[in-house]
């Protein structure tokens, strides 16, 4: 039930991507990548487990209006899983909350470079270094304000029974 | 055990792009990403549509400053405009007024145009003061026309720049009139509503409803032939003498803002003083 919510949030996430932010930037390639700051925060706080479902959503809006192929947003999309499977975070420590904002960026800038070269522009990556660390920072920001609204929802240590 | 499953997941994943992306030039890949388009794009279109008052603000949030200071100097523009452009129609409406009034009352005849400065505010008063007055060859008794021409009350009380006009429709107002159509004489007086009604018409008279009611030169108080205002309607009964007939001005007299005097006629309230008094 948890992985269908998450997969609802991450729909809606993408949904707001093509949808609502293009139209709050003037670039809007410069704006935060919504579907990955919820992956982290989601997958930072809970562990991965539960975004598989979402990986396979989310990159559904972003495909069906766009002009790159689905298979391109779903790999766009793994960096930030592969990032959260590393290593589990330490349940019910800051750890959990600081690490969103990092996967989000490393893997907003993983999903930016890979688009990129997926559009067939390599030589105009340098240029747009600029646009992609702004839209990794912003993508950051967004994760830690995802985070911070799913602290209450975090894992938590068992208490046990016998400590 | 964990690490394996997601590990696993996340290669089935990977390979499942590729596949995606494998499969994507098929033409079936084409319809269905067509397809599934079409069916969100009303979704997003609404996104679109609901943000676009937030995006108004945030994409020119740095432009504020100089759009409100913009802003505030177009205001006061437009307020000097508009007083400009007021001033120009007033004077326009006061010149227009004034060539439609002397052309509905022909050029042979003397006469002044004059403003409307005040309504009376008395309850059931129907006076107004006009800015002309007797240095203007105001007098009393003189005829007062409104729009078209049509006889719309008579001076009253003249200043040396002021002049006070009766309207017909004072309830103490009462001038000679004859009903067009007919030429039957009769008296048209106001009443206590701000109306008008038409005196001594016998029960026998034909009157019709949109008969025409214009001024009368019997007693020797107005000029002959001045519209004043039609039958709406006719109430007799047979044991009356005379029928009640109400009549609506051709002129809406709570609208009067330029009217013109008849300083060339002179009416004879001494003749008609003297034939009473026989």
């Amino acid at each position: 039930m948890t992985r269908v919510f998450v997969a609802a949030l991450a729909l809606v996430a993408s949904l707001l991507q093509v949808g609502a932010l293009p139209a709050l930037f003037f670039d809007p390639s410069a704006a935060p990548l919504l579907p990955v700051a919820l992956l982290a925060a989601w997958g930072a706080l809970r562990g991965p487990g539960e975004l598989w479902p979402a990986l396979l959503v989310a990159p559904l809006p972003l495909a069906l209006l766009s002009e790159e192929r689905l298979g391109w947003f779903l790999l766009a999309l793994l960096p930030t899983a592969g990032l959260l499977v590393r290593r589990r975070p330490d349940p019910d420590s800051l750890a959990q909350f600081a690490r969103a904002p990092l996967v989000a960026a490393l893997g907003a800038l993983g999903y930016l470079a890979l688009l990129w070269l997926a559009a067939g522009d390599i030589r105009g990556l340098p240029s747009a270094l600029a646009t992609l660390f702004g839209a990794a920072l912003l993508t950051a920001i967004a994760s830690t304000l995802f985070a911070a609204l799913l602290w209450p929802l975090r894992t938590r240590r068992a208490p046990g029974l016998f400590r | 055990m964990v690490r394996t499953s997601n590990a696993a997941r996340l290669t089935a994943l990977l390979l499942l792009g590729l596949l995606l992306l494998a499969l994507s030039p098929l033409p079936l890949s084409d319809r269905l990403e067509e397809r599934g388009g079409a069916l969100l794009a009303p979704a997003t279109t609404m996104l679109h549509e609901a943000v676009r008052p937030l995006s108004d603000v945030v994409l020119h949030a740095g432009q504020i400053d100089e759009l409100s200071q913009e802003n505030a100097a177009l205001r006061e523009q437009v307020a000097r405009l508009e007083a400009e452009s007021a001033a120009l129609r007033e004077h326009q409406g006061a010149v227009e007024a004034s060539t439609a009034l002397r052309a509905a009352a022909g050029e042979d005849v003397q006469q002044v145009v004059a403003s409307v400065v005040v309504r009376d505010p008395a309850p059931g008063r129907q006076v107004i003061v006009v800015d002309r007055g007797r240095a203007d060859g105001i007098a009393v008794g003189q005829p007062v026309l409104g729009a078209g021409a049509t006889l719309v009350g008579t001076v009253t009380e003249v200043q040396e720049r002021r002049a006070r006009i009766r309207l017909l429709t004072d309830a103490s107002s009462a001038v000679a009139a004859v009903i067009q159509q007919s030429r039957v004489a009769a008296a048209l007086v106001g009443t206590e509503d701000a109306h008008l009604r038409l005196d001594f018409v016998s029960i026998d008279t034909e009157v019709e409803v949109g008969d025409l009611i214009v001024s009368s030169p019997l007693g020797g108080l107005l000029p002959a032939g001045l519209l004043i205002g039609r039958v709406t309607s006719r109430q007799a009964r047979a044991q009356d003498l005379f029928a009640t007939i109400e009549v609506e001005p051709l002129t809406d007299y709570a609208r009067l803002e330029h009217v013109l005097i008849m300083t060339g006629f002179a009416p004879v309230p001494d003749a008609a003083t003297d034939e009473a008094a026989r």
